[in-house]
Protein backbone atom coordinates (compact mmCIF):
# COMPACT_ATOMS: atom_id res chain seq x y z
CA UNK A 1 0.00 0.00 0.00
CA UNK A 2 0.99 3.37 -0.75
CA UNK A 3 0.49 6.43 1.64
CA UNK A 4 1.35 10.15 0.58
CA UNK A 5 1.24 12.55 3.93
CA UNK A 6 1.40 16.25 4.30
CA UNK A 7 4.24 17.00 6.98
CA UNK A 8 5.89 20.30 7.94
CA UNK A 9 9.15 20.58 6.53
CA UNK A 10 9.54 23.62 8.13
CA UNK A 11 7.23 25.64 10.22
CA UNK A 12 5.35 27.43 7.49
CA UNK A 13 6.23 24.78 4.52
CA UNK A 14 4.38 21.66 4.42
CA UNK A 15 5.54 18.72 2.18
CA UNK A 16 4.35 15.55 0.76
CA UNK A 17 6.66 12.38 1.75
CA UNK A 18 4.88 8.95 0.29
CA UNK A 19 6.10 5.72 1.90
CA UNK A 20 4.70 1.95 0.99
CA UNK A 21 4.14 -0.51 3.14
CA UNK A 22 3.86 -4.37 1.50
CA UNK A 23 1.07 -6.92 3.37
CA UNK A 24 -2.01 -7.16 5.03
CA UNK A 25 -1.35 -7.38 8.62
CA UNK A 26 1.47 -4.23 7.97
CA UNK A 27 -1.20 -2.22 6.12
CA UNK A 28 -3.80 -2.72 8.95
CA UNK A 29 -0.86 -2.09 11.64
CA UNK A 30 -0.14 1.41 9.70
CA UNK A 31 -3.87 1.96 8.98
CA UNK A 32 -4.55 1.95 12.78
CA UNK A 33 -1.77 3.92 13.66
CA UNK A 34 -3.24 6.71 11.89
CA UNK A 35 -5.59 9.04 14.17
CA UNK A 36 -9.05 9.31 13.15
CA UNK A 37 -9.04 6.54 10.08
CA UNK A 38 -10.50 4.18 12.05
CA UNK A 39 -13.27 3.40 9.35
CA UNK A 40 -10.84 2.89 6.82
CA UNK A 41 -9.02 0.31 9.28
CA UNK A 42 -12.45 -1.24 10.08
CA UNK A 43 -12.84 -1.60 6.25
CA UNK A 44 -9.41 -2.74 5.27
CA UNK A 45 -10.08 -5.27 7.66
CA UNK A 46 -13.34 -6.58 5.99
CA UNK A 47 -11.90 -6.08 2.47
CA UNK A 48 -9.00 -8.97 3.12
CA UNK A 49 -10.90 -11.31 5.07
CA UNK A 50 -14.19 -11.07 2.22
CA UNK A 51 -11.13 -11.17 -0.86
CA UNK A 52 -10.15 -8.29 -2.40
CA UNK A 53 -10.36 -8.14 -6.28
CA UNK A 54 -7.64 -10.17 -7.98
CA UNK A 55 -4.68 -7.28 -8.87
CA UNK A 56 -7.04 -4.87 -7.87
CA UNK A 57 -5.89 -1.44 -6.93
CA UNK A 58 -8.15 0.37 -3.99
CA UNK A 59 -8.45 4.14 -3.45
CA UNK A 60 -9.47 5.97 0.02
CA UNK A 61 -12.82 7.79 -0.43
CA UNK A 62 -14.64 8.95 2.37
CA UNK A 63 -13.47 6.63 4.66
CA UNK A 64 -14.23 3.74 2.62
CA UNK A 65 -11.68 2.03 0.55
CA UNK A 66 -13.29 1.82 -3.13
CA UNK A 67 -11.61 -0.45 -6.26
CA UNK A 68 -10.09 1.81 -8.43
CA UNK A 69 -11.53 2.10 -12.20
CA UNK A 70 -8.94 0.52 -14.50
CA UNK A 71 -7.69 3.06 -17.11
CA UNK A 72 -9.23 0.95 -20.11
CA UNK A 73 -12.42 1.61 -18.58
CA UNK A 74 -11.90 5.32 -18.44
CA UNK A 75 -13.01 7.50 -21.47
CA UNK A 76 -10.32 9.98 -21.78
CA UNK A 77 -11.33 13.91 -22.30
CA UNK A 78 -10.58 15.50 -25.65
CA UNK A 79 -7.31 17.09 -24.79
CA UNK A 80 -6.80 20.91 -25.72
CA UNK A 81 -3.89 21.94 -27.41
CA UNK A 82 -1.40 22.41 -24.49
CA UNK A 83 -0.09 26.24 -23.99
CA UNK A 84 3.12 24.78 -22.38
CA UNK A 85 3.83 22.17 -25.11
CA UNK A 86 2.87 24.91 -27.64
CA UNK A 87 5.30 27.12 -26.58
CA UNK A 88 8.11 24.72 -26.03
CA UNK A 89 7.90 24.25 -29.80
CA UNK A 90 7.89 27.49 -30.78
CA UNK A 91 11.38 27.54 -28.52
CA UNK A 92 12.57 25.07 -31.02
CA UNK A 93 11.56 26.43 -34.11
CA UNK A 94 13.62 29.77 -32.99
CA UNK A 95 17.09 27.56 -32.32
CA UNK A 96 16.02 26.30 -35.31
CA UNK A 97 15.51 29.34 -36.90
CA UNK A 98 18.57 31.50 -35.55
CA UNK A 99 21.17 28.13 -36.78
CA UNK A 100 19.59 28.37 -40.43
CA UNK A 101 20.28 32.07 -39.87
CA UNK A 102 24.23 31.65 -38.96
CA UNK A 103 24.34 28.84 -41.82
CA UNK A 104 23.17 31.06 -44.13
CA UNK A 105 25.59 33.64 -42.85
CA UNK A 106 28.29 31.25 -43.02
CA UNK A 107 27.60 30.32 -46.90
CA UNK A 108 27.22 34.12 -47.82
CA UNK A 109 30.74 34.67 -46.40
CA UNK A 110 32.03 31.38 -47.76
CA UNK A 111 30.38 32.37 -51.61
CA UNK A 112 32.28 36.51 -50.93
CA UNK A 113 35.73 34.88 -50.02
CA UNK A 114 35.22 32.37 -53.38
CA UNK A 115 34.15 35.48 -55.30
CA UNK A 116 37.83 37.13 -54.00
CA UNK A 117 39.53 34.24 -54.94
CA UNK A 118 37.88 33.83 -58.19
CA UNK A 119 38.37 37.71 -59.02
CA UNK A 120 42.10 37.39 -57.91
CA UNK A 121 42.60 34.19 -59.99
CA UNK A 122 40.95 36.13 -63.07
CA UNK A 123 43.15 39.22 -62.40
CA UNK A 124 46.91 37.34 -62.03
CA UNK A 125 45.31 35.82 -65.84
CA UNK A 126 45.07 38.67 -67.55
CA UNK A 127 46.44 42.12 -65.87
CA UNK A 128 44.34 45.18 -66.65
CA UNK A 129 46.65 48.43 -68.29
CA UNK A 130 45.35 51.09 -65.37
CA UNK A 131 46.98 48.34 -62.98
CA UNK A 132 50.37 50.78 -62.48
CA UNK A 133 48.54 54.28 -61.90
CA UNK A 134 46.57 52.39 -58.61
CA UNK A 135 47.82 54.16 -55.66
CA UNK A 136 49.71 52.38 -52.93
CA UNK A 137 47.93 50.84 -50.19
CA UNK A 138 44.61 51.16 -52.30
CA UNK A 139 44.34 47.20 -53.00
CA UNK A 140 42.26 46.21 -50.12
CA UNK A 141 39.64 48.60 -51.17
CA UNK A 142 39.90 48.02 -54.49
CA UNK A 143 39.28 44.19 -54.15
CA UNK A 144 35.63 45.35 -53.32
CA UNK A 145 34.85 47.05 -56.60
CA UNK A 146 36.82 45.20 -59.97
CA UNK A 147 33.97 46.24 -62.00
CA UNK A 148 34.25 49.69 -64.10
CA UNK A 149 32.28 52.92 -62.38
CA UNK A 150 28.90 52.65 -64.05
CA UNK A 151 27.07 49.96 -61.80
CA UNK A 152 29.08 49.59 -58.37
CA UNK A 153 25.80 50.39 -55.88
CA UNK A 154 24.30 46.57 -56.43
CA UNK A 155 27.98 44.94 -55.56
CA UNK A 156 28.70 47.20 -52.88
CA UNK A 157 25.12 45.69 -51.30
CA UNK A 158 26.08 42.35 -52.03
CA UNK A 159 29.41 42.59 -49.97
CA UNK A 160 27.85 44.42 -46.87
CA UNK A 161 30.66 43.37 -44.53
CA UNK A 162 33.44 45.52 -46.63
CA UNK A 163 31.05 48.17 -46.93
CA UNK A 164 33.31 50.93 -45.99
CA UNK A 165 36.37 50.07 -48.39
CA UNK A 166 33.90 49.78 -51.32
CA UNK A 167 32.56 52.83 -50.55
CA UNK A 168 36.28 53.95 -51.16
CA UNK A 169 36.35 52.54 -53.86
CA UNK A 170 33.58 54.66 -55.84
CA UNK A 171 36.27 57.41 -56.33
CA UNK A 172 39.39 55.26 -57.61
CA UNK A 173 39.68 53.62 -60.26
CA UNK A 174 39.53 50.02 -61.28
CA UNK A 175 42.92 48.26 -60.78
CA UNK A 176 43.68 44.86 -59.88
CA UNK A 177 43.03 43.56 -56.43
CA UNK A 178 45.92 42.74 -54.26
CA UNK A 179 45.69 39.67 -52.26
CA UNK A 180 44.78 40.67 -48.44
CA UNK A 181 47.37 40.44 -45.97
CA UNK A 182 47.07 37.75 -43.12
CA UNK A 183 46.69 40.75 -40.42
CA UNK A 184 43.64 42.35 -42.32
CA UNK A 185 42.07 39.15 -43.49
CA UNK A 186 42.08 38.33 -39.49
CA UNK A 187 41.09 41.43 -38.26
CA UNK A 188 37.04 41.08 -36.92
CA UNK A 189 34.72 43.32 -38.94
CA UNK A 190 32.15 43.32 -35.75
CA UNK A 191 31.72 45.73 -33.22
CA UNK A 192 34.50 45.80 -30.73
CA UNK A 193 33.81 43.64 -27.56
CA UNK A 194 34.15 44.70 -24.21
CA UNK A 195 35.32 42.58 -21.44
CA UNK A 196 33.15 41.03 -18.66
CA UNK A 197 34.44 41.72 -15.25
CA UNK A 198 36.58 39.75 -12.79
CA UNK A 199 32.94 39.65 -10.05
CA UNK A 200 30.93 38.82 -13.43
CA UNK A 201 33.06 35.95 -14.32
CA UNK A 202 33.61 34.60 -10.87
CA UNK A 203 29.85 34.28 -9.93
CA UNK A 204 29.82 32.24 -12.94
CA UNK A 205 32.52 30.22 -11.79
CA UNK A 206 31.27 29.80 -8.08
CA UNK A 207 27.92 28.52 -9.54
CA UNK A 208 30.04 25.86 -11.41
CA UNK A 209 32.40 25.13 -8.25
CA UNK A 210 31.26 26.03 -5.62
CA UNK A 211 30.82 29.31 -3.23
CA UNK A 212 35.25 29.59 -2.28
CA UNK A 213 35.59 29.46 -6.47
CA UNK A 214 36.98 32.79 -7.76
CA UNK A 215 38.59 34.17 -10.71
CA UNK A 216 41.56 36.84 -9.58
CA UNK A 217 42.55 39.18 -11.70
CA UNK A 218 46.48 38.23 -12.40
CA UNK A 219 49.63 39.67 -13.41
CA UNK A 220 50.05 39.96 -17.87
CA UNK A 221 51.23 36.44 -18.71
CA UNK A 222 53.76 35.58 -21.88
CA UNK A 223 51.25 32.75 -23.21
CA UNK A 224 53.01 31.41 -26.40
CA UNK A 225 55.81 30.89 -23.56
CA UNK A 226 53.37 28.64 -21.09
CA UNK A 227 52.19 26.96 -24.23
CA UNK A 228 55.90 25.83 -24.60
CA UNK A 229 56.07 24.19 -21.07
CA UNK A 230 52.38 22.71 -21.02
CA UNK A 231 49.27 22.25 -22.90
CA UNK A 232 47.51 25.46 -23.59
CA UNK A 233 43.75 25.63 -24.63
CA UNK A 234 41.75 28.08 -26.62
CA UNK A 235 38.52 28.59 -27.68
CA UNK A 236 37.72 31.56 -29.85
CA UNK A 237 34.64 33.14 -30.15
CA UNK A 238 32.91 35.34 -32.91
CA UNK A 239 29.03 37.26 -33.57
CA UNK A 240 26.48 35.62 -35.37
CA UNK A 241 28.16 36.66 -39.00
CA UNK A 242 30.88 34.72 -38.13
CA UNK A 243 33.17 37.76 -37.01
CA UNK A 244 36.00 36.59 -34.63
CA UNK A 245 36.41 38.68 -31.55
CA UNK A 246 38.57 37.17 -29.02
CA UNK A 247 39.62 33.75 -27.23
CA UNK A 248 39.43 32.43 -24.16
CA UNK A 249 42.45 30.37 -23.27
CA UNK A 250 43.29 28.00 -20.44
CA UNK A 251 46.31 26.22 -19.34
CA UNK A 252 45.72 22.94 -18.97
CA UNK A 253 45.06 22.86 -14.96
CA UNK A 254 42.41 25.55 -14.97
CA UNK A 255 41.14 23.39 -18.06
CA UNK A 256 40.89 20.27 -16.17
CA UNK A 257 40.23 22.13 -12.89
CA UNK A 258 36.99 23.90 -14.29
CA UNK A 259 36.04 20.64 -16.31
CA UNK A 260 36.14 18.23 -13.21
CA UNK A 261 33.82 21.30 -11.25
CA UNK A 262 31.20 21.43 -14.03
CA UNK A 263 31.23 17.22 -13.99
CA UNK A 264 31.41 16.92 -10.22
CA UNK A 265 34.11 14.45 -10.41
CA UNK A 266 35.90 13.90 -7.43
CA UNK A 267 39.26 16.40 -6.36
CA UNK A 268 41.25 12.55 -6.87
CA UNK A 269 40.30 12.34 -10.36
CA UNK A 270 41.53 15.76 -11.49
CA UNK A 271 44.75 15.19 -9.84
CA UNK A 272 45.51 12.04 -11.34
CA UNK A 273 44.35 13.90 -15.30
CA UNK A 274 46.65 17.23 -14.19
CA UNK A 275 49.86 14.74 -13.25
CA UNK A 276 49.58 13.05 -16.32
CA UNK A 277 49.04 15.93 -18.22
CA UNK A 278 46.24 13.83 -20.00
CA UNK A 279 42.99 15.93 -21.40
CA UNK A 280 40.47 13.55 -22.39
CA UNK A 281 37.69 14.06 -24.66
CA UNK A 282 34.88 14.10 -21.73
CA UNK A 283 36.66 16.49 -19.99
CA UNK A 284 37.75 18.58 -22.96
CA UNK A 285 33.93 19.00 -23.46
CA UNK A 286 33.32 19.21 -20.27
CA UNK A 287 35.94 22.57 -20.57
CA UNK A 288 34.12 23.69 -23.71
CA UNK A 289 30.97 23.57 -21.83
CA UNK A 290 32.85 25.72 -19.17
CA UNK A 291 33.98 28.55 -21.95
CA UNK A 292 29.75 28.14 -22.94
CA UNK A 293 29.08 29.42 -19.88
CA UNK A 294 31.22 32.02 -18.87
CA UNK A 295 30.31 33.43 -22.26
CA UNK A 296 27.06 34.39 -21.27
CA UNK A 297 29.05 37.22 -18.79
CA UNK A 298 30.18 38.59 -22.41
CA UNK A 299 26.75 38.73 -23.60
CA UNK A 300 25.58 40.38 -20.38
CA UNK A 301 28.25 43.44 -21.01
CA UNK A 302 26.04 46.47 -22.17
CA UNK A 303 27.00 46.90 -26.01
CA UNK A 304 28.38 43.71 -26.81
CA UNK A 305 26.54 42.41 -29.57
CA UNK A 306 25.34 38.15 -28.82
CA UNK A 307 28.52 35.79 -29.63
CA UNK A 308 29.11 32.51 -29.28
CA UNK A 309 32.29 30.69 -28.20
CA UNK A 310 33.32 27.65 -30.36
CA UNK A 311 35.18 23.89 -29.22
CA UNK A 312 38.49 24.43 -26.72
CA UNK A 313 40.95 23.10 -28.67
CA UNK A 314 45.06 22.55 -28.13
CA UNK A 315 46.84 25.74 -29.28
CA UNK A 316 50.38 25.74 -30.09
CA UNK A 317 52.84 28.73 -29.79
CA UNK A 318 52.42 30.02 -33.02
CA UNK A 319 49.29 30.34 -32.71
CA UNK A 320 48.84 32.27 -29.58
CA UNK A 321 51.15 35.05 -31.15
CA UNK A 322 47.87 37.58 -31.94
CA UNK A 323 47.76 37.81 -27.97
CA UNK A 324 50.94 40.09 -27.79
CA UNK A 325 49.15 42.66 -29.94
CA UNK A 326 45.55 41.84 -28.57
CA UNK A 327 43.50 44.75 -27.91
CA UNK A 328 42.41 43.83 -24.32
CA UNK A 329 43.52 41.04 -22.43
CA UNK A 330 42.30 40.23 -18.72
CA UNK A 331 44.50 37.02 -17.16
CA UNK A 332 42.93 35.31 -14.30
CA UNK A 333 44.18 33.13 -11.59
CA UNK A 334 41.98 30.19 -10.70
CA UNK A 335 41.33 30.35 -6.89
CA UNK A 336 41.40 26.24 -7.27
CA UNK A 337 44.61 26.06 -9.95
CA UNK A 338 45.37 27.09 -13.12
CA UNK A 339 45.30 30.36 -14.83
CA UNK A 340 43.20 31.56 -17.99
CA UNK A 341 43.30 34.68 -20.21
CA UNK A 342 40.49 36.51 -21.86
CA UNK A 343 41.43 38.27 -24.92
CA UNK A 344 39.87 40.55 -28.08
CA UNK A 345 41.41 40.83 -30.84
CA UNK B 1 -1.68 8.12 -26.67
CA UNK B 2 1.83 7.03 -27.77
CA UNK B 3 2.11 9.86 -30.36
CA UNK B 4 0.84 12.38 -28.37
CA UNK B 5 3.48 11.80 -25.85
CA UNK B 6 6.27 14.72 -25.38
CA UNK B 7 9.79 14.54 -26.70
CA UNK B 8 12.63 13.87 -24.17
CA UNK B 9 13.58 17.83 -24.83
CA UNK B 10 10.09 18.61 -23.90
CA UNK B 11 9.77 16.59 -20.24
CA UNK B 12 13.39 18.35 -19.50
CA UNK B 13 12.35 21.95 -19.94
CA UNK B 14 9.25 20.92 -17.78
CA UNK B 15 11.36 19.56 -15.13
CA UNK B 16 13.75 22.55 -15.48
CA UNK B 17 11.34 24.40 -14.84
CA UNK B 18 9.97 22.80 -12.55
CA UNK B 19 13.02 22.38 -10.73
CA UNK B 20 13.33 26.22 -10.91
CA UNK B 21 10.06 27.01 -8.71
CA UNK B 22 10.93 24.23 -6.46
CA UNK B 23 14.50 25.44 -5.21
CA UNK B 24 13.53 28.75 -3.05
CA UNK B 25 10.72 26.62 -1.62
CA UNK B 26 12.84 23.97 -0.05
CA UNK B 27 15.65 26.35 1.22
CA UNK B 28 17.38 26.04 -1.85
CA UNK B 29 18.52 29.28 -3.88
CA UNK B 30 17.36 29.12 -7.11
CA UNK B 31 18.00 26.94 -9.66
CA UNK B 32 20.48 27.60 -12.94
CA UNK B 33 21.13 25.25 -15.81
CA UNK B 34 24.98 25.27 -16.81
CA UNK B 35 25.05 22.81 -19.01
CA UNK B 36 23.87 19.82 -20.85
CA UNK B 37 26.09 16.66 -20.01
CA UNK B 38 25.71 13.63 -21.93
CA UNK B 39 25.44 11.37 -19.06
CA UNK B 40 25.98 11.81 -14.76
CA UNK B 41 29.57 11.83 -13.90
CA UNK B 42 30.54 8.40 -12.35
CA UNK B 43 30.39 9.13 -8.59
CA UNK B 44 27.29 11.08 -8.27
CA UNK B 45 24.62 9.64 -6.81
CA UNK B 46 20.76 10.29 -5.30
CA UNK B 47 17.24 9.52 -5.74
CA UNK B 48 15.04 8.45 -9.21
CA UNK B 49 11.33 8.62 -9.31
CA UNK B 50 9.78 7.33 -12.65
CA UNK B 51 6.14 9.06 -13.24
CA UNK B 52 4.05 6.23 -14.46
CA UNK B 53 0.74 5.56 -15.89
CA UNK B 54 -0.18 1.87 -16.85
CA UNK B 55 3.43 1.72 -16.94
CA UNK B 56 6.59 3.97 -16.33
CA UNK B 57 6.90 7.33 -18.56
CA UNK B 58 9.46 8.93 -17.63
CA UNK B 59 12.39 8.70 -15.05
CA UNK B 60 13.14 11.91 -13.03
CA UNK B 61 16.85 11.67 -11.20
CA UNK B 62 18.27 14.34 -8.95
CA UNK B 63 22.05 13.19 -8.13
CA UNK B 64 24.93 14.80 -6.71
CA UNK B 65 28.78 14.73 -5.15
CA UNK B 66 28.86 14.54 -1.69
CA UNK B 67 29.13 17.70 -1.05
CA UNK B 68 26.26 18.23 -2.72
CA UNK B 69 23.98 15.90 -1.36
CA UNK B 70 25.06 17.38 2.05
CA UNK B 71 24.42 21.13 0.60
CA UNK B 72 20.78 19.74 -0.06
CA UNK B 73 20.22 18.06 3.70
CA UNK B 74 21.17 21.02 5.23
CA UNK B 75 19.09 23.47 2.97
CA UNK B 76 16.01 20.93 3.24
CA UNK B 77 16.40 20.22 7.02
CA UNK B 78 17.41 23.21 8.38
CA UNK B 79 20.43 22.20 9.78
CA UNK B 80 23.85 24.41 10.63
CA UNK B 81 26.09 25.56 8.14
CA UNK B 82 29.02 23.56 9.72
CA UNK B 83 26.26 20.22 10.62
CA UNK B 84 27.30 17.57 8.97
CA UNK B 85 24.17 15.37 7.96
CA UNK B 86 24.25 11.28 8.34
CA UNK B 87 24.01 9.64 4.78
CA UNK B 88 20.30 8.63 4.79
CA UNK B 89 18.91 12.05 6.06
CA UNK B 90 21.25 13.12 2.80
CA UNK B 91 19.58 10.63 1.03
CA UNK B 92 16.38 11.84 2.35
CA UNK B 93 16.77 14.91 1.72
CA UNK B 94 17.75 14.66 -2.49
CA UNK B 95 14.90 12.44 -2.25
CA UNK B 96 12.22 15.17 -1.06
CA UNK B 97 13.79 17.23 -3.69
CA UNK B 98 12.63 14.67 -6.24
CA UNK B 99 9.77 13.93 -5.28
CA UNK B 100 7.91 17.14 -5.33
CA UNK B 101 9.84 18.48 -8.67
CA UNK B 102 8.19 15.12 -9.81
CA UNK B 103 5.54 16.26 -8.16
CA UNK B 104 5.20 19.53 -9.74
CA UNK B 105 5.87 17.45 -13.39
CA UNK B 106 3.12 15.69 -12.58
CA UNK B 107 0.93 18.45 -12.33
CA UNK B 108 2.39 20.45 -14.82
CA UNK B 109 2.29 17.76 -17.61
CA UNK B 110 -1.64 16.26 -16.11
CA UNK B 111 -2.81 17.61 -19.69
CA UNK B 112 -0.70 14.93 -21.44
CA UNK B 113 -1.84 12.33 -19.25
CA UNK B 114 -3.79 12.87 -16.26
CA UNK B 115 -4.02 9.48 -14.71
CA UNK B 116 0.07 9.55 -14.45
CA UNK B 117 1.25 8.68 -10.90
CA UNK B 118 4.14 9.16 -9.28
CA UNK B 119 6.30 6.40 -8.65
CA UNK B 120 7.85 5.29 -5.12
CA UNK B 121 11.54 7.04 -4.70
CA UNK B 122 14.55 4.75 -4.49
CA UNK B 123 18.15 5.70 -4.20
CA UNK B 124 20.54 5.42 -7.68
CA UNK B 125 23.80 6.50 -8.37
CA UNK B 126 25.37 8.01 -12.14
CA UNK B 127 25.61 4.08 -13.16
CA UNK B 128 21.99 3.55 -13.18
CA UNK B 129 21.77 6.50 -15.77
CA UNK B 130 24.29 5.26 -18.79
CA UNK B 131 24.15 7.54 -21.59
CA UNK B 132 21.65 7.13 -24.43
CA UNK B 133 19.50 8.93 -27.39
CA UNK B 134 16.16 9.64 -25.14
CA UNK B 135 18.12 10.99 -21.67
CA UNK B 136 19.12 14.27 -21.02
CA UNK B 137 21.53 15.27 -18.54
CA UNK B 138 21.15 18.65 -17.02
CA UNK B 139 24.37 19.87 -15.04
CA UNK B 140 22.33 22.44 -12.79
CA UNK B 141 23.13 24.47 -9.65
CA UNK B 142 21.24 25.69 -6.96
CA UNK B 143 23.31 28.97 -5.94
CA UNK B 144 26.91 27.21 -5.30
CA UNK B 145 25.09 23.65 -4.69
CA UNK B 146 26.05 21.33 -8.01
CA UNK B 147 23.43 18.89 -9.04
CA UNK B 148 22.56 16.48 -11.90
CA UNK B 149 18.83 16.20 -13.39
CA UNK B 150 18.49 13.18 -15.37
CA UNK B 151 15.80 12.44 -17.38
CA UNK B 152 15.11 9.33 -18.99
CA UNK B 153 12.12 8.73 -20.93
CA UNK B 154 11.11 4.90 -20.30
Amino acid sequence: MEFEQLVYNAPAILRPRRFAVLGEHAILMQLREFAGHEPLAKDAERLFARGAVPDGTYVARNGRWLPEMRPEAIVPEPEAPDPELQKLSAGAIDDLNDRIESLETMVKNMQRSLENAMRSLSDVASPPPRAAAAPAGAGHAVAAAPAPAPAPAPRREHLGGIETASRAADSIPAQPPAPLPLAEADRPAGKPVTLPTAAALSDLVKSLAGGDAVLQPAERADWSKLAELGPVYAAPFADHDGNEAGAMIMDIESALRLAGALLMESEEMVTSLLEEKMMSDEMLDAASEVCNTLMSAFNKVSGNTHMRVSKLELMDAGRLSWLASARKTDDYRYSHGGRLVMAVR
Amino acid sequence: MADKMPSVEQWTECVRECASNVGPAMGLEPCQVLARLKAPANGLSGVAIALENDRPIVLIGVLSNSGGRAAIARAVFQMAPNELPKPEDETDAVGELANVISGHVKAAMKRVDAKMRIGLPYAVNADAFASHQTQVTLRVSFGSVPAALVVTLL
